[in-house]
C-alpha cells in the first residue's frame, strides 16, 4: 500500500469530463424543478377555474330553479282566487258567512 | 472541508428562492467533482455513477429547503448521494438479497471500465474494497478518498465515531491481507 498514490482511480475519465457531467446534472436539476414548479402553478390555476366554475354553476342553478319556482307561483291561480276575482264587492258581502260548529270532544 | 463563512454564504443563497439556482451551481461547481468520485466508489459504473449523480442534483435541490444549516452543507450533500448510491446498489439486488452480494457484479464493472493502461496497483485496491461489506467500503473511502474526518463520517452514516474507528481498522487489515495475497 505504501506505493499507491492517494486519490488516484483506475479510470479513464478525466476531470474535465466529470466537470461537463455534474454542469449537466445541475444544469438538468434547476430546469426540472422549474419545470415542476409550473406544472403545480398549472395544476393550482386548474383548480381554481374548476372551483369557479362550479361555483358559478352552483349559483346559476339555484338562481334559475328560484326563478321557475316563482313564476310557476305567479303564473298558477287557485279557482278561489279565480271566482273572488270574477265577483264584485256587493257580491263578495252577500257571500254566505259559514260557522264551523266546534267538534265535542269524546 | 471548507470554512464556515463560505459554507454561510451557500447555504444563504441556497435559502432565498432568487439566488438559489445561482447557489446551487456555486454548491455543484465546487462540489461536484467529488461527489461525482464519492457516487462512482459506491456504484463503481460510469452509467451508473452519472444516473446516481442526477438523482443526487435533484434532491438536493428539491430539499434543499429541509437543510436547516445546523450541520455542514457538504456533510447534507454527501448523505443524499450516499444513500442515493445505496438505493441504486439496492434496486439491483433480489428480494432478500443484501446489496453486499453485488461485489462480483461490481468487480466484473470495475474490470471492464478499467483501461489495460490502467495502473495494476489501483486496479488491485479498488477489487479489495469491492470485497469490503458496502458499509464499511463506504465508511474507508470516505475516509481514505475525501479525507473526511469521523466526526463527518458520523453524520454522514449515522454510525457511531467508535463504530467507524472499529470499522475503519478491520476494513484496513482486509486490504492489506487482500493486497498482499496479489503480490503487490
Amino acid at each position: 500500500m505504501k506505493d499507491l498514490k492517494k486519490y488516484e482511480m483506475p479510470y479513464r475519465e478525466s476531470k474535465e469530463y466529470v466537470d461537463n457531467i455534474v454542469e449537466r446534472a445541475t444544469e438538468q436539476a434547476i430546469s426540472r424543478q422549474r419545470t415542476t414548479k409550473t406544472h403545480t402553478l398549472y395544476k393550482y390555476i386548474t383548480a381554481a377555474a374548476v372551483t369557479v366554475i362550479l361555483a358559478g354553476s352552483a349559483i346559476i342553478y339555484y338562481n334559475h330553479t328560484n326563478f321557475s319556482k316563482e313564476l310557476i307561483a305567479e303564473n298558477s291561480t287557485s279557482p278561489v282566487d279565480d271566482f273572488l276575482n270574477s265577483i264584485t264587492d256587493e257580491e263578495i258581502q252577500m257571500l254566505p258567512y259559514y260557522e264551523v260548529e266546534e267538534i265535542p270532544e269524546y | 472541508m471548507d470554512s464556515r463563512r463560505e459554507q454561510t454564504q451557500l447555504y444563504e443563497m441556497l435559502r432565498n428562492p432568487n439566488l438559489r439556482d445561482e447557489g446551487f451551481r456555486q454548491l455543484m461547481a465546487q462540489y461536484g467533482n467529488r461527489l461525482y468520485w464519492h457516487i462512482r466508489r459506491i456504484v463503481v459504473g460510469h452509467d451508473d455513477a452519472e444516473d446516481v449523480l442526477q438523482e443526487t442534483c435533484i434532491k438536493i435541490l428539491d430539499n434543499i429547503s429541509s437543510f436547516r444549516g445546523d450541520g455542514q452543507i457538504t456533510t447534507w450533500i454527501y448523505s443524499i448521494a450516499t444513500n442515493e448510491s445505496l438505493r441504486h446498489l439496492r434496486r439491483q439486488t433480489h428480494l432478500f438479497q443484501s446489496i453486499d452480494s453485488l461485489a462480483p457484479t461490481l468487480i466484473s464493472k470495475l474490470q471492464a471500465e478499467t483501461s489495460l493502461d490502467s495502473n495494476k496497483a489501483e486496479v488491485v485496491f479498488q477489487k479489495a474494497l469491492l470485497t469490503l461489506p458496502t458499509q464499511q467500503r463506504i465508511a474507508f473511502s470516505m475516509r481514505y478518498y475525501d479525507e473526511l474526518s469521523y466526526e463527518e463520517i458520523s453524520a454522514i452514516t449515522g454510525k457511531s465515531i467508535g463504530t467507524l474507528k472499529a470499522n475503519n481498522h478491520y476494513a484496513t487489515e482486509k486490504i492489506k491481507k487482500f493486497i498482499k495475497e496479489y503480490g503487490l
